[in-house]
């Protein structure tokens, strides 16, 4: 080991001359450190910066909102389904303010039937049991996103299993962003939308704030911030809080430790163009879970186009192929049905929707595509990322075999072990729900 | 062994009488189960510290509850206005988060029990280590005839967030009537009609500082004047604690507050946001009467469960319910109904906190002697933020505590506010909570 | 408005050259003449602090000890809180709560699961009594707790109270409880009290556990430990050699560092830190664990280069190693691979943080919560590091143009002060303090390094007591050059170690001890060494009142009437 490692410290970056990490003298040091170990050598004054690191403070969905995305009207929760039957007259009244809570009660009834119908089995582990009126689903052109394919497809290309590509609203055109499509026209995915507006947006970066999870980031071989033709780009998941002030804004130059499980390490390379970092496309995997939930992100060709500002904050987009599979687990799946009921969608018409519009990564044998484009945008506040040590790192699944209704190999990943996920497993209010639905008004979402 | 002040039972006298029959054995009030280590000396009796929780669901609208900080003290917001009538005995803690470290957010699990354990529990249901005030309890509760009296005023008796242990919850009365037939059934015995026997703890403790206090002519002995005077002053303090000490000994007298109630009829007991109000406001009543008669020192309450299951009569959607499927009205930029439960739930608390204030008790009232925390489950429920917990303290706490104070921490774990309520009960701890939340740091803004 | 200097030693070159007219002499200063003598002190009765009470209790007891409670503040008398606990009494709340403690403490050593651990005997049943075990506890514990001799007639009087106490508890480990709850509300413990005999000449002299005190509350901060207490006892500390044993196996003991924390933290005026606040908004990283992180960095620090190297004091200016942790980390925008405790980091000679005045302890703490201050700093430097006094600002000030941090004509602090002492009332202060602050203005109110403050570059060259720099580094050099800033650590250690203001009689003491400081290469331990081993630190003589033959009552009254 060297004696010293030299830090420079760019004003407002977080940036290591020889990277902060992923070299085998940052290793993080353990909590005994009455014997520190060689000192780290930090100056202010070299700009001779080598390593950008940063935490994410924002991550969601790029969703564009506009007046004409749903012209029939927003997406069916259970609660809608479960008045769809009644007279005209009947739903009108219904939809009134005043009686919206016998609307939302009877949502919930119908999740308990159908969840009793199936000995308390999450419906959304078993899609197909169900024909649900087709999602609604965004019918505008327009989507924020990039092209991913390098086409514009018009619905017509096998590659795309005929998704029909968005124009940006400044006119670039094959954008890919179908995961847009099919959640635009939800109510909780949207800001503007009465009932659940905004609900996912806080849930997931409500998540971040909370500490539940923290996503970082580390481009290394910087040697010139405005233009370098080449850089090493790290996104890593961590199990330490990203810190937020009082009002809620993420602190920069933390020190957070990558988390030990190497599934979620992403690395991939890139340039950085007039101070902008745009990687070369990588596969993503990050632990991804809100309110105990073992989801993950899971997105092929992952793109990401990040604005490296003076202060060291960055901000940017991420875009790529979601596993379609992953895209529904992560987004949609519901353990207890309560979600369906209060956030406008069902999972068997989502199921159904996100295989419509899937529009990557055909399978060789049947040609129907596996993943679904998507685009997120994303803020950054700096930091250093911190590499636990080698031989602490391991590789692991979480075994969600039971939690989504799937088989070994839906989940496996070669050369991880399987793991049960910490914290998962709903609430005793969803146990007593599957014996007894109808009382289940008190569901934990 | 008998020793330590956590088992002075010997020197309660137990009166023994009859009251409808049956034997009631009922603890006289004002005899400390520690040395009260609080302001306020000279030859008067210290009422007791009582502490106690005060809970309620679904937190607050982000923007319209926490008092801002004007030139005249703090001014309440539209959740908080129901609180203006008593809001001289309150104080804010605002801006303390639990904090998971990658642990999951368990709704309205995970903030409630990360304050009141230090824990943020890894299983949904599964708590790992006994609550705060259960320490407190054992502590002040000692020798009174209740370690604590814990009602809830939903009907339902799972709605507890008082855990002994991991395991072991602690079950509140859901009936005014059942919280009554537990204190007063047998009657209560009148002041005056009891044999009283002083603590011979309390006095050998009186023989042995004035014992130390014999010692001052050989210590003077070498001491310049201005040491004389330090010293003499430390005598006189001495001597004040000797006084305190000499009125424990002397027969306690009931208080006029204390007083037998009446027996409350039969009331519907549920979620019904009226029969809440009307439940809450009858055992309120009961436990400060149970208080005046020092049956116990301890409570805690709930007025609406975590993940808030309140309702209007004839309404199926619950607060709980409002706080996911209500839209935020975009005029007024927050949701309506639900910010009219968070209204209903403080005016809750004020009746409570009233309930404490109208029993006089010495120069002032019983809610001098307290110090109850209230606090909810999440802050802003739509998302079941567990940062910047809403939580509030009542009372002086015997002199203990300042009040008026708002508190404004910077995402400190919320375990420094465990940390101080134990601290100012006299737990002796000095750290608290684990992981990120593991604290030594009180909030010492609210201490007098 | 004046600045007055109450050092009585460390200005002498300071006033020489130049800056005389902010310094009027010390009162002892004026005197010709090496032969300044007087008599010694009279015996002390020094009030623990919390931290010698609590360092107290867990040698005497176990680390295992808990105590919890509220302390009665300490009161800084020139400049420290030793000597200010020369002249605290306790009042009746702080009893209330020393009493309270003592009770948590005597009820946790007694309990049943530590009896068997702390107690040297027991009784077959707690019925019993047995007056031999008491007598073995009391004597064990009564020597510990008071520092005394317990072989007189304190033992025979604790000996009573245990069998009164056992008499009305019936219950034996009940008894020894009260007992010990007694001797920890004892003036002798909660004071720390000179003990006296009486020479063949008439002249006072401090018993062997009198200076076992001394010496250890100064080397240790806490009480006298088993080996010091029989050297005591056998009369050694009143030899030569025997003293000399003593104090250089303390010397090399880690326990030292608990002694040298305890002087740092009065010197430095640590305590602060229990009330510092900073805006939220303005400076976000800061919260509660950078301020408990930021008063133990800097103890880290003097540790290191003190002890550790064994560096001369001035390396504490001119270092570039200190320590981080996590949330250090955010402060110093570095990064920190612990999760939890320490890390070691070294500044380039480039950049301007690594001494003394660089740390949060020092820079945050003398700062406003929204905002630097170099006239808090300035005056920082010259009151706590140079021993010079500062007179507060007068009454009618206006420092309307000071704080306002976003007048676009002052952007820098420089500027602002530039103009605040175009007011003649201020400037002869100003020019006294503010070019010391003003170089640290690289540093702002949370300590956080930058280079520029609402877009100017901040210009951080200055001059002092005839000393120029161009930036903190520059300034750190000047200190560690500065005659004043050895001479001050000397003086203040001296008041440290004796717990008073410098008396006649101490004036040669302090010259001989700064001649050997600046032999020994300015290091600490061989400066303790000389304190703890000189005449003087034990010196004593009878109180100059003379004890009135009235009772004590009126004395005391009489006393009081006379003052007022």
């Amino acid at each position: 080991m060297r004696k010293s490692l030299l830090i420079t410290v760019a004003f407002g970056a977080a940036v290591c001359a020889t990277a902060c990490g992923n070299s085998e003298t940052s290793e993080p040091v353990k909590a005994s450190a009455s014997e520190p170990v060689e000192a780290t050598l930090v100056s202010s004054v070299n700009q001779d910066s080598k390593t950008i690191g940063l935490a994410f403070s924002y991550f969601w969905y790029d969703n564009l909102e506009t007046p004409d995305d749903c012209p029939e009207g927003y997406a069916y929760a259970l609660r809608d389904l479960a008045i769809l039957g009644l007279p005209e007259e009947k739903q009108k009244y219904l939809l009134q303010p005043e009686n919206r809570s016998t609307y939302y009660k009877m949502g919930y009834a119908l999740s308990g039937k159908r969840m009793r119908e199936h000995n308390g089995t999450s419906i959304c582990n078993i899609p197909d049991a169900y024909d649900d009126p087709p999602l609604r689903t965004v019918q505008s052109n327009l989507a924020n996103g990039r092209d991913l394919d390098g086409k514009a497809s018009s619905g017509d290309d096998v590659g795309s299993c005929g998704a029909a590509d968005f124009t940006a609203p400044d006119g670039r055109s094959g954008i890919d962003n179908q995961l847009y499509r099919v959640m635009g026209c939800i109510d909780s995915y949207r800001r503007d939308a009465e009932f659940a507006g905004g609900a996912m947006e806080d849930y997931h970066v409500g998540a971040y704030r909370d500490g539940e999870i923290t996503t970082l980031m580390e481009i290394r071989d910087v040697d010139n911030r405005m233009n370098d033709d080449y850089v090493e780009v790290g996104v890593y998941s961590s199990h330490e809080p990203t810190p937020y002030d009082s009002e809620k804004k993420g602190i920069g130059h933390a020190s957070l430790t990558v988390t030990d499980n190497t599934l979620w390490h992403n690395e991939t390379t890139g340039r950085i163009e007039n101070g902008v970092l745009i990687t070369e496309p990588f596969d993503l995997r990050l632990k991804f879970g809100w309110t105990g939930r073992p989801a993950e992100y899971y997105v092929k060709d992952t793109q990401i186009h990040l604005n490296l500002a003076e202060d060291g904050t960055a901000e940017g987009d991420l875009v790529g192929y979601f596993d379609l599979q992953y895209a529904y687990w992560h987004s949609f799946h519901d353990e207890q049905g309560a979600l369906q009921v209060a956030n406008g969608y069902t999972c068997p018409a989502v199921w159904d929707a996100l295989h419509k519009y899937a529009d990557g990564y055909p399978d060789p044998e049947t040609g129907k595509c596996t993943a679904i484009s998507t685009a997120m945008k994303l803020d950054a506040v700096p930091a250093f990322v911190i590499h636990p040590p080698k031989e602490e790192l391991v590789k692991y699944v979480l075994d969600t075999r039971d939690y989504y209704g799937v088989e070994l190999e839906d989940i496996a990943v070669e050369g991880a072990e399987l793991r049960e996920p910490k914290g998962a497993g709903g609430p005793p209010a969803a146990a007593k729900s599957r014996k007894n639905p109808e009382t289940s008004e008190s569901k934990e979402e | 062994m008998s020793f330590g002040r956590t088992n002075p039972l010997s020197r309660r006298t137990l009166l023994r009488g009859m009251f409808q029959g049956s034997a009631l054995a009922i603890g006289l009030p004002w005899l400390e189960g520690m040395f009260p280590a609080f302001a306020g000396t000279g030859a008067v009796r210290q009422p007791p510290l009582r502490f106690g929780t005060w809970f309620w669901g679904c937190g607050v609208t982000p923007g319209r509850w926490s008092p801002t900080l004007g030139e005249a003290g703090f001014a309440l917001q539209p959740e908080s206005l129901p609180l203006e009538s008593i809001k001289e005995h309150l104080n804010f803690l605002t801006g303390f988060d639990a904090i998971l470290d990658g642990r999951p957010n368990h709704v309205h699990v995970s903030g409630t029990f990360s304050l009141r354990s230090g824990i943020a529990p890894l299983k949904f249901g599964v708590i790992e280590g006994g609550t705060f005030e259960t320490a407190i309890a054992d502590r002040l509760g000692v020798g009174t005839r209740f370690k604590s009296l814990d009602f809830t005023a939903t009907g339902n008796p799972a709605d507890t967030y008082s855990y002994r242990s991991a395991q072991v919850r602690n079950t509140p009365e859901t009936s005014a009537r059942a919280l009554y037939d537990r204190i007063f059934a047998a009657g209560l015995r009148k002041p005056g009609e009891g044999e009283f026997k002083p603590d011979p703890k309390t006095l050998s403790r009186i023989s042995v500082l004035s014992a130390v206090s014999e010692q001052r002519k050989a210590l003077e002995a070498n001491l310049g004047a201005e040491d004389r005077r330090r010293l003499d002053q430390y005598f006189t303090s001495v001597r004040e604690v000797e006084q305190q000490l000499e009125l424990q000994t002397e027969e306690p007298v009931i208080p006029e507050a204390c007083q037998m109630p009446e027996r409350p009829g039969e009331h519907d007991a549920n979620y019904d946001l009226a029969n809440v109000h009307e439940n809450h406001k009858l055992m309120a009543k009961l436990l400060a009467l149970a208080m005046a008669c020092d049956q116990t020192r301890n409570f805690n309450v709930v007025f609406s469960n975590s993940a808030s299951s309140l309702h209007r009569s004839g309404e199926a959607s619950s607060h709980h319910l409002y706080t996911h499927e209500e839209f935020t009205d975009p005029d007024v930029g927050y949701q309506i109904e639900t910010s009219k439960f968070v209204i209903e739930n403080m005016k809750g608390w004020a009746a409570f906190v009233q309930a404490l204030a109208d029993v006089p008790e010495g120069d002032g009232t019983l809610l001098d002697n307290c110090l109850v925390f209230a606090h909810s489950d999440t802050s802003w429920a739509k998302i079941h933020a567990v940062q910047g917990i809403p939580m509030m303290t009542a009372g002086r706490a015997g002199g203990r505590i300042k009040t008026g104070q708002v508190v404004t921490a910077n995402g400190d774990p919320i375990t420094r506010v465990g940390l101080t309520m134990q601290q100012i009960a006299g737990v002796p701890i000095e750290r608290w909570g684990t992981r990120s939340m593991e604290t030594d740091n009180s909030v010492t803004q609210i201490l007098a | 408005m004046s600045v007055i200097r109450n050092s009585i030693l460390a200005g002498v070159a300071v006033a020489a050259i130049g800056a005389g007219i902010y310094f009027v002499p010390g009162l002892l200063n004026g005197q010709s003449g090496p032969k300044v003598t007087g008599p010694p002190p009279p015996p002390q009765m020094r009030r623990m602090t919390e931290s010698q009470y609590r360092n107290s209790v867990a040698d005497i007891f176990s680390p295992e000890i808990k105590v919890v409670g509220r302390f009665e503040p300490d009161i800084r008398v020139d400049g420290l809180a030793a000597v200010g606990a020369s002249e605290a009494s306790i009042s009746g709340n702080g009893y209330e709560q020393y009493y309270a403690m003592a009770g948590r403490i005597a009820e946790q050593v007694v309990s049943d699961e530590n009896w068997a651990k702390y107690m040297p005997c027991d009784v077959p049943a707690p019925a019993t009594y047995d007056a031999a075990c008491a007598e073995q506890i009391i004597s064990e514990y009564g020597e510990k707790i008071f520092r005394r001799d317990m072989k007189d007639v304190t033992l025979a009087e604790w000996l009573q109270i245990s069998e009164l106490a056992m008499e009305k508890l019936g219950n034996f480990h009940a008894a020894t409880g009260l007992v010990l709850e007694g001797m920890l509300s004892s003036p002798e413990f909660l004071f720390i009290m000179d003990t006296v005999t009486e020479g063949e000449d008439g002249s006072l002299e401090l018993t062997g556990h009198a200076k076992a005190a001394r010496i250890s509350y100064f080397l240790w901060n806490t009480a006298p430990d088993e080996e010091l207490l029989r050297a005591a006892s056998a009369g050694e500390l009143d030899t030569k050699d025997g003293l000399e044993a003593q104090v250089d196996r303390m010397l090399n003991s880690e326990h030292v560092r608990t002694g040298m924390n305890a002087f740092f933290e009065d010197f430095l005026h640590l305590d602060a830190f229990a009330t510092l606040e900073k805006d939220k908004l303005i400076y976000p990283a800061f919260n509660q664990r950078v301020s408990e992180d930021g008063r133990e960095q800097v103890l880290r620090f003097l540790d290191y280069h003190l002890l550790d190297k064994a560096g001369p004091y001035t390396d504490i200016f001119t270092a570039k190693e200190t320590f981080v942790t996590r949330p250090l980390g955010m402060i110093y925008e570095v990064p920190v691979r612990a999760v939890e405790g320490w890390e070691k980091v070294e500044f380039t000679e480039d950049d301007p943080r690594g001494g003394l005045l660089s740390h949060i302890a020092f820079s945050a703490l003398h700062a406003h919560p929204g905002r630097s201050s170099a006239t808090l700093r300035g005056i920082a430097v010259r009151e706590l590091l140079l021993c010079q006094s500062v007179a507060p600002a007068p009454a009618a000030v206006n420092f309307t143009v000071v704080q306002d941090t976003s007048n676009p004509e002052f952007k820098t602090a420089r500027a602002r002060l530039t103009q605040h002492r175009t007011d003649d009332a201020c400037a002869s202060c100003h020019e006294f303090i503010d070019p010391i602050g003003l170089a640290m203005e690289n540093f702002d109110g949370v300590g956080r390094l930058r280079y520029e403050e609402n877009g100017a570059v901040i210009d951080v060259s200055g001059a002092f007591d005839g000393y120029e720099f161009d930036n903190v580094d520059g300034l750190e050099e000047t200190l560690a050059d500065h005659p004043a800033t050895t001479s001050c650590l000397v003086e203040k250690m001296q008041k440290y170690a004796t717990g008073r203001k410098p008396q006649a009689s101490d004036i040669q003491w302090i010259n001989r001890l700064e001649k050997k400081f600046s032999r020994s290469d300015e290091k600490i331990i061989p400066l303790l060494r000389e304190i703890a081993l000189s005449d003087e630190f034990f010196a004593v003589s009878a109180p100059q009142v003379p004890v009135p033959d009235v009772n004590q009552q009126e004395a005391a009254t009489q006393t009081r009437e006379k003052k007022s």
